[in-house]
């Protein structure tokens, strides 16, 4: 036993003289952060990031983090916690203090570019290295991807996820004839009428699965809209996001909605999530490409079932139980 | 004169809910409306059914919110005897928007939801009594007792959507207090109308004994009135107003405000004829905004922003010199 524990010492102090040298990393926002070491103890206060560290298998190193979509007493809270039993100590609700985050010793805070600039500087005066993200595009995805891989030495994994992406969105684009017009998509968020502008995510999932967002040239955030303009799009698919309480059923049994191409051929569809929401800009919303390129176009020969068991298999070292993936597959 | 200013108000409304019902995003025309009024079969079913199942539930609602805040606000105005006091003095809208994002936090059906508000908007005011009796029942107390009550529930609103989930519930509650009548239907009148028709009827009735609540306590009891048990029941009829209108289109600013001194300016300060054109007016107003929120983008503009951008300036342009000419408000 004890020597078991001078030699875990010795490896540690070893480990330690070859990282302590330390290395420098450009920021999404372009900020130049020196890291002393490889960052052992991380918190996370954007809560899209918060599950990249699970996809690079470097969930250990996070001691506090805000995760987007995530409750406790909720399936997707215990399939998380069997791959990382930790998570009850380290889910934060809301956004941490600056105090809160010194009482942690971190020796890295990963943070939000549109949120987190005021929290960056406070931390630069104590030495606490901050990096700050922009993951709401898909560039900006694989950009926080390879940052991240960098910084935590899992470069090769994170290599993985951006050419799954890749290769993903390559057999799509190439296996959807260019001559048919492609179908029209509305993307509703917590209300029927409440849409993803043309500007989010959403939308650009959409465009990468072979669908034509109805919100493209809106901008901002999620828009109020009125059924007289859902009347004029005239959309082919309805995508529902998967929080809130809005069902397919809700929409299919609209008399208002009646007319609308995508309620007249029963194309309502609520997305999966299985971990996060599948429509939040993390590496599992790869997967609500997938999703929603076969809802577009179900003659492609791609198989969701096989790609979600490999990804989570792969990325998260998660073995999806038979329900979860039921779910997905309905 | 005075009759014919009375005819043009009562008539107003009229013309302007045809009007707003030839507006929106999806064609329909001046011919299609018609032709939807009366019933006639040559019509698309669509087009059908956006004029009499979107557009006109919708107009109904919007004279009737905007006829509830402009009553409440010429009688709150009249009994406390002051030009800044709009519909949301006693604290119903702030408690009516607490009610409403505890409801979602729980939960709730949207029905329920909107009865949740109701029932809140009047808790509230009923605090704001009992605290307003219990310390001496003058004006000034029960101005004051609204105040500190409607900041309450503001400051509980304010840790509600601290606490709440961002991604599923905190987007529900700000749609909810955005306000706006874009999910506008029949069904929705179940609850407004009978409360409205029920609050604006006893006050229109009542309407010469406001006069009487604007005297000096004394002067009033002189003439045989009980100025407290009549203010409390005022009091009252005012809170059903407001809350039915709040708990159906959330809160909307200014219409309580201006309205009731734009009819002043019409009709001068005799409450007998300021409250039913107050009525005529704020119906008016909100009928005019909200054909403009629905129908000149293929988003909605919140309704709360436009009573406030387009709102003020017109009618400090239109107004302010006819109160001038009059001498003056009251």
């Amino acid at each position: 036993m004890k020597r078991l524990l001078y030699g875990l010492l010795l490896v540690s102090f070893l480990g330690g003289l070859t990282l302590a040298q330390g290395f420098t990393v450009v920021d999404q926002v372009g900020r130049e952060v020196s890291l002393p070491v490889i960052p052992q103890r991380v918190i996370c206060t954007y809560g899209v990031i918060t599950w990249y560290l699970y996809a690079l298998g470097v969930q250990d190193r996070l001691v506090l983090g805000s995760y987007i979509g995530l409750k406790p007493d909720t399936p997707f809270w215990a399939l998380l916690e069997t791959i990382d039993p930790k998570l009850p100590h380290k889910a934060y609700r809301g956004k941490p203090t600056v105090e809160e985050i010194l009482a942690r010793d971190p020796d890295l805070v990963l943070g939000s570019e549109v949120k987190d600039l005021e929290l960056a500087a406070a931390l630069e005066e104590v030495g606490i290295p901050t990096l700050l993200f922009f993951a709401e595009t898909p560039e900006g995805i694989k950009g926080a991807l390879s940052l991240l891989g960098k910084v935590f030495g899992v470069e090769g994994r994170a290599a993985r996820l951006i050419s799954y992406f890749d290769e993903k969105t390559r057999e799509i684009a190439a296996s959807i004839p260019s001559g048919i017009e492609k179908p029209k998509v509305l993307f509703v968020g917590t209300d029927p009428l409440r849409v993803a502008s043309g500007e989010m995510y959403q939308s650009a999932m959409i465009e990468l699965a072979g669908g034509r967002s109805v919100t493209r040239g809106i901008p901002g955030y999620w828009q109020s809209v009125n059924i007289e303009q859902v009347l004029l799009w005239n959309p082919d698919v309805v995508f529902i996001a998967p929080y809130g309480r809005v069902t397919p059923e809700d929409i299919l049994g609209d008399p208002l909605w009646a007319d609308i191409g995508a309620v007249r051929s029963g194309r309502v569809y609520k997305l999966p999530r299985v971990l996060a929401p599948w429509d939040i800009p993390t590496p599992e919303s790869f997967l609500g490409i997938v999703w929603m390129a076969l809802k577009l176009h179900p003659d492609l020969s791609l198989d969701l079932g096989v790609e979600a068991k490999r990804f989570y298999r792969e990325f998260y070292g998660l073995e999806l139980p038979q329900e979860v993936l039921a779910d997905i597959l309905r | 004169m005075r009759s014919r200013i009375s005819i043009a108000l009562f008539l107003l409304p009229i013309g302007l809910l045809f009007l707003y019902l030839t507006v929106g995003r999806y064609k329909v025309g001046f011919q299609g409306v018609v032709g939807a009024l009366v019933g006639s079969h040559d019509l698309p079913p669509t087009a059908r059914a956006v004029v009499l199942k979107v557009r006109l539930p919708r107009g109904l609602e919007a004279a009737v919110v905007g006829a509830d805040l402009a009553l409440a606000g010429a009688l709150f105005q009249g009994m406390f005897r002051n030009p800044l006091v709009d519909s949301r003095i006693l604290g119903v809208s702030a408690g009516a928007a607490f009610g409403a994002a505890l409801a979602i936090l729980w939960g709730l059906p949207w029905y329920l939801v909107d009865a949740v508000a109701f029932a809140f908007g009047l808790g509230a005011v009923w605090l704001v009594l009992f605290l307003s009796r219990r310390f001496g029942g003058s004006i000034l107390v029960l101005v004051i007792s609204g105040v500190l009550v409607g900041s309450l529930f503001s400051a509980l609103l304010g840790l509600i959507k601290y606490v709440a989930d961002p991604l599923g519930v905190l987007p529900a509650i700000t749609y909810w207090l955005l306000g706006g009548l874009s999910g506008a239907r029949w069904s929705d009148m179940a609850l407004l109308l009978p409360l409205s028709l029920l609050g604006g009827g006893v006050l229109f009735l009542s309407r010469w004994r406001v006069n009487l609540l604007s005297l000096d306590e004394r002067e009033a009891l002189s003439l045989g009135v009980n100025v407290r048990r009549c203010r409390a029941g005022y009091v009252l009829l005012g809170t059903l107003l407001v809350a039915a209108a709040v708990s159906k289109a959330g809160i909307i600013g200014w219409v309580g405000l201006i309205t009731p001194h734009a009819a002043r300016a019409l009709v001068g300060p005799d409450h007998a004829r300021v409250i039913p054109a107050s009525a005529a007016l704020g119906a008016s107003f909100l009928l005019l905004l909200d054909a403009i929120a629905r129908g000149s983008m293929r988003t909605e503009i919140p309704l709360g922003v436009l009573t406030g951008i387009i709102g003020v300036p017109v009618f400090l342009l239109l107004f302010m010199r006819l109160l001038q000419g009059r001498g003056g408000w009251g």
